[in-house]
């Protein structure tokens, strides 16, 4: 009955649906395993599944607290990947944006909140964004290697912001030393749910994935982004400017990034504690790899992650269980996605053998961006 | 009678293909088994079973008669059964000896026994008149020569059957004729020689039986002397197929590229084209002959923008188009059909559709304003998917689902539609099918009859004789002969491929 109508559904919703079931099942075969460890180091080895409902049940604000730049973040690295670039730097460009975000409103309080608010965001949007291009334009004039670069400059905004905070942007007569201070309540996003740290960059990130589902899909930008992103030979040889194509991408990518800092701090934080983000851009690669760079798949995925880190901040607060099992949990979806990757390439592979008899020719070094072409 | 090598109702599945389907393979003893079929029959999946690289899902194979299980290639080779595979597996650093012995060196106390080794392979060498300086260091080698360090190694496993994967494919008329005295040779010696190939003249001269595959299945076995080019196209295609593309004489019109003192440099800096002068004229295919690596892609990745001159110029209708984009070039009417269809004519990690709009979709009415036009994408495709009978279920799969030969219809429809006024064609039936190959000539041929002008550089020098109007030889960078007609011997042509022949500079322009 079931296999009926299964097999009536047309392939545009049964194909959804079906890595949707794939997805699910690599989670609780991930989750199974960190149970396993878990319960050998002597603990409840259903921890991992109480975190989960705990996220989802009993604080649903929190969970969504966590989405919102989980869902950014995951946006920010599947645009990249897309273009075949390696931001491995949203983490900084993260920090980036919300240094820039709480420098100038801190530095224009004066300005009423209706020109003081857009300035706000675009500063950090714009900051986040030149962080990444940096890092493309090393590799696009340099040839160097932007997964490196990107990841490296993540080091150097942590410790430029930890300078800022200690130095410029230090917090005079309130709270603790190692934040800046808060800034104009002017810049402040609205709560969306009353008491909890929800506000209106949960809708923003919501609509920004459907924005860039509809820039991958339908505009010409995001068929440029694709092809340059799989096959730079043939981008090139269609008359398509790579290196342009490539430096969007990596912008629009550093943008979404300093859009997270921007929405941590006007939304969450209210000034710049040290170091706050824990990582935040670093689950961007997982909650991408697990939607497979859908946008909208991003959204689902981001909602995951985000109910698994406010379970395990709530299981850490409640039992003695340590937070760090969600990191094992991530790790095992990102090593089972790793697997499931590699095998679809060893079965691509062995297909073309059989079936192209002299076609072999692998593609060979795409990475290099300096050939001597007259591209511009 | 015995056989050396007897393959029964093997039977091998890929994912999704059939790539063997109960095929059986008799060799006797001192003969020349030509394998022959289209791309995909599923030759190279047969041999590379017998070779050990792939294992049968069932089926027997016996070795003088005596029933062996391969499971890798040092298995194969301790029967007696060598490989030389299209893509040399030689070391360029090392000499021809170091490369012939490594991995089967002869030692003593430890230290390589190079003495021992070299007698051994002279004796081998003379023995087949395998004629190869054994101190040469490898790099230094011709294409030909090198074949024959392959099979010399082969020998000196003890190979006592030859499996040779599309010899001919890089080789020049007269290294062909050389390589087929040395099979002669061997073959005389009690060898056995099996010979993959899908060049039917070939085959017609140099075996004694021929195995025929199509679709995975043996569609016909042959001996050599009761067949002829017909038949053999038939029991590889599955219908008649025409030989010679039946063409009128060209009637050119004016000059529409006009290529002064080009130069360029190759990947690596070094010159590529030296000087290069030509014209093309609508309505005329110049065809390019050369041995493959001789500054052909180089002056079709010049001539359309994707590599940077470094002297003269491309004049097209009358405007210096040096300093183009590729682009700008297309836009002007210059097409591209790429040498390396895997890598540059097809995205195949990209859909058909995506494949197909490439040129145009940055314009209406595929898209405004930069969003694309959905409808109007789809009507495009499907016309050119069904004017170009490219054979697909959907054109929303992958393109990497494709045949080759598809593969390069796709191309060929991308590239053809709009009309454009030159296409520079590389390779264009390199690896694709007879069936396949029959369509590209004759829509090469349209376009010619159209009042297009076609540029052809081709390494099957037949392909070139059958289609150009006019010739011309490229050898290290340089023209070194034009013909104006195609009524020229192969070997006269071979000579100025070689090097060894080369036309005057006023002859030549």
């Amino acid at each position: 009955m079931i296999k009926e109508i299964y097999s009536k559904l047309p392939a545009k919703i049964l194909d959804p649906i079906k890595s949707i079931l794939r997805q699910v099942l690599l989670i609780l075969l991930s989750i199974a395993i960190t149970s396993i460890l878990i319960w050998i180091m002597g603990y409840s080895p259903l921890a991992v599944f109480d975190g989960l409902s705990n996220g989802i049940t009993k604080d649903f604000p929190g969970t969504l607290r966590w989405t919102t730049p989980l869902i950014l973040s995951g946006l920010a690295i599947a645009v990249a990947f897309k273009t075949g670039a390696w931001n491995l730097g949203v983490d900084g460009q993260l920090y980036m944006g919300a240094l820039a975000a709480t420098a100038v409103s801190l530095g224009l309080s004066t300005l009423p909140g209706v020109l003081l608010f857009p300035i706000t965001v675009l500063a950090g949007i714009i900051a986040g964004m030149l962080w990444a291009l940096l890092a493309g334009i090393l590799r696009t004039q340099y040839g160097a290697n932007d997964l490196v670069s990107s990841l490296l400059l993540t080091y150097v905004a942590y410790h430029f912001s930890d300078y800022l905070i200690h130095g410029p942007l230090k917090s005079g007569a309130y709270g603790p030393a190692e934040s800046s201070n808060i800034i104009p309540e002017t810049v402040w996003l609205p709560k969306i749910i009353e008491g909890s740290s929800v506000t209106i960059g949960l809708i923003v990130a919501i609509v920004l994935a459907v924005v860039l589902y509809f820039l991958i899909f339908r505009t010409t930008l995001g068929y440029e982004l694709k092809v340059v992103g799989s096959n730079l030979w043939f981008s090139r040889y269609g008359g398509i400017k790579v290196k342009a194509v490539y430096l969007k991408g990596m912008a629009i990518s550093g943008a979404i990034s300093g859009l997270i800092g921007v929405i941590e701090i006007l939304g969450v934080h209210h000034r710049f504690p040290i170091r706050f983000s824990s990582g935040l851009g670093f689950d961007g690669i997982v909650v991408s790899l697990l939607a497979s760079n859908n946008p909208l798949g991003v959204i689902i995925s981001g909602l995951f992650f985000g109910a698994l880190r406010n379970g395990s901040y709530n299981i850490e607060r409640l039992t003695e269980i340590p937070r760090a099992m969600v990191i094992i949990v991530q790790a095992i979806i990102v090593l089972m996605v790793g697997m499931q990757v590699i095998i679809k390439f060893k079965k691509q592979k062995k297909d073309k053998q059989s079936s192209n008899d002299d076609q072999s020719k692998e593609t060979e070094e795409l990475n290099t961006f300096n050939t001597n072409g007259s591209e511009g | 009678m015995d056989y050396v090598i007897e393959m029964k109702s093997i039977n091998k599945t890929f994912p999704g293909v059939m790539a063997n389907n109960d095929v059986s393979l008799n060799i006797i003893p001192g003969e020349i088994h030509a394998l022959v079929g289209e791309n995909g029959a599923g030759k190279t999946t047969l041999m590379n079973i017998l070779y050990g690289l792939h294992q049968q899902d069932s089926g027997e194979i016996f070795v003088q008669g005596k029933k062996e299980t391969i499971n890798t290639p040092s298995d194969a080779i301790k029967l007696g059964i060598g490989m030389v595979h299209q893509h040399f597996m030689l070391v360029p650093e090392l000499t021809v000896l170091e490369n012939i012995i490594l991995g089967r060196e002869n030692t003593k106390f430890g230290f390589t026994d190079y003495k021992t080794s070299e007698k051994e392979i002279l004796g081998i060498s003379e023995k087949y008149q395998l004629n190869v300086n054994l101190h040469d260091r490898t790099y230094k080698l011709s294409v030909g020569q090198m074949q024959r360090v392959e099979i010399l190694k082969s020998l000196y496993r003890g190979a006592k059957l030859l499996i040779l994967d599309e010899p001919t494919a890089v080789l020049i008329p007269q290294e062909t004729k050389q390589l087929f005295d040395i099979l002669r040779t061997l073959t005389n010696q009690g060898c056995s020689v099996v010979f993959i190939s899908h060049k039917l003249k070939e085959v017609l001269e140099i075996s004694n039986r021929i195995t025929v595959m199509r679709q995975g299945k043996v569609t016909g076995v042959v001996n050599t002397k009761e067949t002829n080019e017909l038949e053999l196209a038939c029991l590889m295609v599955g219908r008649e197929v025409v030989f010679r593309v039946k063409k009128e004489l060209a009637t050119p019109g004016e000059t529409v590229l006009e290529v002064r003192n080009l130069c360029a440099l190759n990947d690596r800096g070094l010159p590529a084209l030296k000087n290069i002068n030509f014209n093309i004229r609508l309505g005329e295919i110049l065809g390019v002959a050369g041995v493959e690596g001789n500054g052909q892609l180089e002056l079709v990745e010049t001539l359309t923008g994707l590599r940077a001159a470094t002297h003269g110029s491309i004049v097209f209708k009358g405007e210096n188009i040096e300093q183009c984009t590729p682009r700008e070039k297309r836009e002007k009417g210059v097409s591209h059909i790429p040498a390396d269809r895997l890598i540059m004519g097809i995205n195949t990690k990209c859909t058909i559709s995506e494949n197909l709009i490439l040129n145009k979709y940055y314009r209406v009415p595929l898209s405004r304003h930069g969003v694309f036009n959905k409808d109007n994408i789809k009507t495009f495709v499907n016309r050119l998917v069904s004017e170009y009978g490219i054979i697909t279920p959907d054109p929303n799969s992958l393109a990497s689902s494709l045949s080759g030969g598809n593969m390069q219809k796709l191309v060929l429809a991308r590239e053809l539609d709009g009309e454009p006024e030159l296409l520079v064609a590389s390779q264009p039936t390199r690896g694709v099918d007879v069936g396949a190959i029959e369509y590209i000539h004759s829509q090469i041929i349209k376009m010619r009859d159209q009042k297009h002008a076609v540029l052809l550089v081709s390494a099957e020098l037949d392909e070139i004789l059958c289609l150009a109007d006019r010739i011309i030889v490229m050898y290290e960078g340089e023209i070194t002969g034009e013909f104006h007609s195609t009524d020229i011997p192969e070997h006269e042509i071979g000579l100025y491929m070689a090097g060894s022949k080369r036309m005057s500079v006023a002859q030549v322009n």
